[in-house]
């Protein structure tokens, strides 16, 4: 390759950082879960490490997964990545069918033994990223960075990604369509499309939200969360009592923090559904202002390391980076952005630190295939 | 970034970076900037917001709640509870919820959506029904399902529904033998609807105190009560739950069994009542039904069946609410107007088998003749004749066809005595019943001359039957002429406790009661005190004296006691220690337009010292001895301890 060999390979080693962000917001995640679930679990009978010793069990499972998408070649990848996105359709068509289960008015989650549930929207974000990646560096490997790809392959990777929308947007999944149609968009924008046509795949994605609500596909639970940002006072035991809880949470936190175990708003479970979605909310309170910017600064170098990984690639890890990094940063940003009382409720979980088999698992195969990338 | 650059030169062409890692340099300062700026609004909450934060979590984290009082037992008089509290489990939801939610939780707790779609609707709402619809604040969660079973409750809980919750409530209980469901009341919201706890409400239901809900480090939210909530005190009543029992199970019997023999028995009331004090020891009415499904939640199809006319209409509490005509209960207050009109009771009677008046029959039960008797025998053997011809004289003595006299020596007597008018009994929605006298007649001849003055001209062209028509346009001249007078047959009905005159139970009851204590018409009351922290007494100021002889009543009270000895109640209570438990006692059987006769039995006991009143009737029951006179016996078996 014209990079690679201008430079010579000087190490076959991954980037440490990947792992190092990872890790440590996963140990921020376990904790925060033991932190939001100990009081409730200890007052109903239940062991208080229960969810936190299921959110590690995640974490360990995540690892090994890295571990073997880390070690697979391309061609095993490209196997892996029909055979995932398979799979995941199956698993949002099967949601939609009695073997789903809805919580907080989404069909999302099927349910396996052992009292596990799996989401298969989780899985789905990771497949579609590396099934984009491989077309879209399939033919043009050697073309190099920059150059338009086929547009076959184009229409091949909207086509995947359009089906899987639909399937999310029936369950009604929002947050996760807008994910993944960012990280494809991440993925076709570093893989050179067109400007105009990533404006108007924008714009069309954007149009499409616009038709499901005007068609009643989003049901009144969906527009409540939207509604509730805009006014959090219009539903004040809803979605906005949701939101203002979270801010509440954050905002007694403090520089300091009111330290693990001790935010009044957090253990006094004020705050709904903090194990998860609200996690954050629970590490501003606990660990203040500065456990808050550490979890910021730890996600945004795992990102930064991910872009820096896709700038040394090939262009198909390129790409891959670029989708992968693309879709932590949406979905990351926007669970983000909703603690904070910056952007509307869609209930996607924080990447690693949310409670969450199918999140955490999911996003610790974001990071095997940035460290596989990084490696180059 | 530099080491992007220093690969820059390997690329040919002007551009010292390729388009794509431009477009990554592009993403690299996207991520950055969302970065900073969610970092800034996290910092901005933290520092410049905190103290605004920290007092929104004060006020969110330590609201004033209101905390319930319990409500106060309701306990016979030896303190048996007839209804307690217990904790129950009721699944709550908000008016949005959604159809999926409301699915899940009838599958889990077995009921049908549509019951609990009902519940959701707010009253006066369209398509909301009365008995099911939600009459409390807008907003607030609606209660759905009551009274669910714990395991129900958890798998709701557990099931995660949106806008459904579930919470612990104290439900009323009813953990006595008696049933007793129509006196006791129901709850609806946490208030008493009727019954015992309509009337004893305020004080049953306490004061709610306030708590503020401050959070401990556990997790667990603690309450520091501000104001403590003062519990209901507990209503003791003079009630006791095993004559209550027995009063029930022999009501119910009697109607079975005169159900057995035809009649329709449509319904029953028993009242046992002290004489001197007027507290109810007893009343039962039947039908009845399950008083737990109040706390389950009344359905519609529960409700409809409770207010249901072919089904007796359970809801209704027959001894202070169904009217009858007393029948021959009648003759006692007939004896005492006879004495008061100047009549001697120790004079002899003849009993014809019929009399004639005003050229109509007026003839004894299965036109059964006695020869001369004292009042005594015609009260005992319940001749109708003797008691028409008093009836007859006193009529022709108040004025007769003249309706403007004010003297009526029945109906005063009788009101004396409490007929016509509520005895003020503490179970709210008594009816007064109605004793009819020559004013009453005039006001409705009054109202309705008009009507038939104008059929008396037109007659009834509209009836089919010519035969018919010719008969209502005769009444209709009739009473077009002579409508205002209270005439003859009129009297002798009401003087046999027929005709217009229409009493509760109840009233009967407090009529015996005045005849067995001496001559005083007491209050009833089931109520005997309220114990709190305090105890307030309820017991009824002294009564009002009846218009009576005591020598009359002394005379009454003994020709009474033969009724069950040798008299019409003879039959029933056959083997009954008559030589240490005197029974007096009046039967009665009213004949009523269009339905089989109504069995009455009125009673007290010992009838040389009287303590108790027991007063039965059935609703087209049939005889009254034969019907009711068993659960009578029954009862006192019960007080005085006979065959246990």
């Amino acid at each position: 390759m014209a990079i690679d060999v201008a430079r010579p390979r000087t190490s076959r080693r991954f980037d440490p950082w990947l792992l190092i962000c990872a890790v440590s917001l996963s140990v921020v995640g376990v904790a925060m879960v033991y932190s939001t679930t100990w009081g409730r679990l200890v007052a109903d009978g239940d062991p208080g490490a229960y969810f936190a010793t299921r959110q590690a069990l995640f974490v360990v499972l995540g690892g090994l997964a890295a571990w073997a998408v880390y070690r697979l070649d391309r061609a095993a990848l490209m196997r892996l990545a029909l055979a995932g996105y398979a799979g995941s359709v199956l698993g949002l068509l099967a949601v939609l069918t009695p073997l789903g289960t809805t919580i907080n008015g989404t069909r999302a989650w099927l349910t396996l033994p052992g009292g596990f549930t799996l989401q298969p929207a989780e899985f789905a974000k990771v497949f579609v990223v590396l099934l984009a990646a491989l077309w879209l560096s399939d033919r043009s490997g050697v073309r190099g960075l920059g150059q338009p790809p086929e547009p076959v392959a184009i229409l091949g990777v909207l086509g995947a990604t359009g089906v899987v929308a639909v399937l999310l947007l029936l369950q009604p999944d929002l947050g996760s369509a807008l994910v993944i149609g960012a990280a494809v968009l991440g993925v076709l924008y570093v893989a050179g499309v067109r400007r105009r046509l990533l404006v108007l795949l924008l714009f069309g994605g954007v149009a499409g939200a616009a038709l499901a609500y005007l068609v009643g596909a989003l049901d009144a639970y969906q527009i409540a969360r939207f509604t509730a940002f805009l006014d959090p006072q219009s539903d004040p035991q809803g979605v906005g009592y949701n939101v203002s809880q979270a801010a509440i949470a954050i905002g007694t936190g403090g520089v300091h923090g009111q330290g693990l175990l001790e935010g009044a708003h957090t253990q006094g479970a004020f705050v709904p559904y903090q194990y998860t979605d609200f996690i954050f909310s629970a590490v501003g309170e606990e660990l203040g202002m500065l456990g808050g910017l550490l979890v910021i600064g730890l996600f945004v170098v795992l990102l930064l390391r991910g872009v820096t990984a896709a700038g040394h690639a090939d262009r198909f890890g390129s790409l891959l980076a670029a989708g992968v990094v693309s879709w932590l940063a949406a979905q990351g940003f926007e669970n983000l952005g909703m603690n904070l009382g910056l952007l509307p409720v869609t209930g996607v979980p924080l990447p690693f630190v949310s409670y969450g088999g199918s999140s955490v698992i999911a996003a610790w195969i974001g990071v095997g295939l940035l460290l596989r990338v990084s490696r180059h | 970034m530099s080491q992007i650059q220093t690969r820059a030169p390997s690329r040919p062409g002007g551009a010292r970076r390729t388009p794509s890692q431009r477009r990554l340099a592009l993403l690299r300062v996207v991520i950055i900037a969302v970065a900073v700026t969610i970092a800034a609004r996290l910092v901005w909450m933290q520092t410049v917001q905190s103290s605004e934060y920290t007092a929104k979590a004060q006020i969110a984290q330590t609201d004033v709640v209101e905390v319930p009082a319990a409500r106060g037992d309701i306990v016979d008089r030896k303190g048996r509870i007839l209804a307690g509290n217990r904790t129950a489990y009721e699944v709550v939801a908000e008016s949005s919820v959604d159809r999926a939610s409301l699915q899940a939780v009838s599958q889990i707790a077995e009921t049908p959506v549509e019951d609990l779609s009902a519940r959701l609707l707010i009253c006066g709402q369209p398509g909301s029904r009365p008995g099911t619809c939600y009459r409390g604040q807008p907003g607030e969660p609606i209660p759905i399902l009551a009274d669910v079973p714990i395991r129900a409750a958890l798998a709701i809980r557990d099931a995660d529904l949106p806008q459904v919750s579930v919470r612990q409530i104290a439900v009323r209980d009813y953990p006595s033998a008696a049933n007793a469901a129509q006196m006791l009341g129901y709850l609806g919201d946490g208030t008493g609807k009727s019954g015992l706890e309509a009337q004893y409400n305020q004080a049953l239901q306490g004061v709610p105190g306030r708590a503020r809900r401050t959070l401990s480090r556990e997790g667990r939210p603690q309450r520091e009560v501000i104001q403590e909530a003062i519990p209901g005190q507990t209503l003791v009543t003079s009630l006791d739950v095993d004559t209550q029992k027995v009063a029930e199970q022999a009501l119910k019997r009697a109607v079975k069994a005169s159900r057995a023999q035809g009649y329709k028995a449509t319904g029953g009331s028993v009242v046992v009542m002290d004489v001197d004090t007027g507290a109810v020891r007893a009343m039962a009415s039947y039908p009845t039904y399950d008083p737990n499904i109040w706390a389950r939640g009344v359905t519609d199809a529960e409700y409809t069946a409770l207010t249901d006319e072919n089904a007796g209409r359970p809801l209704v509490f027959r001894p202070t609410q169904a009217v009858a005509p007393p029948a021959s209960t009648f003759k006692s207050l007939t004896t005492v107007a006879a004495d008061n009109a100047g009549f001697d009771l120790k004079g002899t009677y003849d009993c014809p088998a019929s009399v004639v008046v005003g050229g109509q029959v007026f003839r004894n039960y299965e036109s059964r003749t006695y020869g001369p008797m004292s009042l005594a025998r015609a009260l005992s053997v319940s001749c109708d004749t003797v008691f028409y011809r008093l009836g007859y004289q006193m009529w022709k003595r108040d004025g007769g066809l003249d309706n403007t006299s004010a003297a009526e020596a029945v109906v005063n007597t009788a009101r004396s005595f409490g007929l016509g008018s509520e005895t003020g009994v503490d179970v709210p929605g008594e009816a007064a019943g109605e004793i009819p006298d020559r004013a009453q007649v005039l006001a409705e001849y009054q109202q309705r001359r008009d009507d038939y003055c104008a059929r008396a001209k037109t007659g009834y062209p509209e009836e089919p039957d010519r035969a018919r028509a010719k008969l209502l346009k005769q009444y209709a001249r009739d009473f077009c002429r002579s409508g205002y007078q209270y005439r003859a047959g009129d009297a002798l009905n009401t003087a046999i406790g027929q005709g217009r005159t229409l009493v509760t139970p109840l009233q009967m009851a407090t009529a015996y009661a005045a005849i067995a204590n001496g001559g005083t018409l007491v209050t009833p009351r089931v109520g005997a005190r309220l114990e709190g922290s305090e105890v307030t007494d309820l017991s009824a100021t002294s009564g009002s004296r009846v218009d009576a002889d005591p020598v009359t009543l002394a005379y009454l009270r003994k020709a009474l006691a033969t009724t069950s000895v040798t008299g019409t109640a003879s039959g029933a209570f056959l083997g009954f220690p008559l030589d240490q438990y005197p029974v007096a006692a009046k039967t009665g059987t009213a004949e009523v337009a269009g339905k089989q006769s109504t069995s009455w039995f009125a009673s007290f006991a010992p009838a040389d010292d009287p303590k108790y009143v027991v007063v039965v009737n059935v609703d087209q029951g049939g005889l009254g001895a034969a019907t009711s006179g068993p659960v009578a016996r029954a009862v006192y078996e019960q007080i005085f301890g006979i065959g246990q």
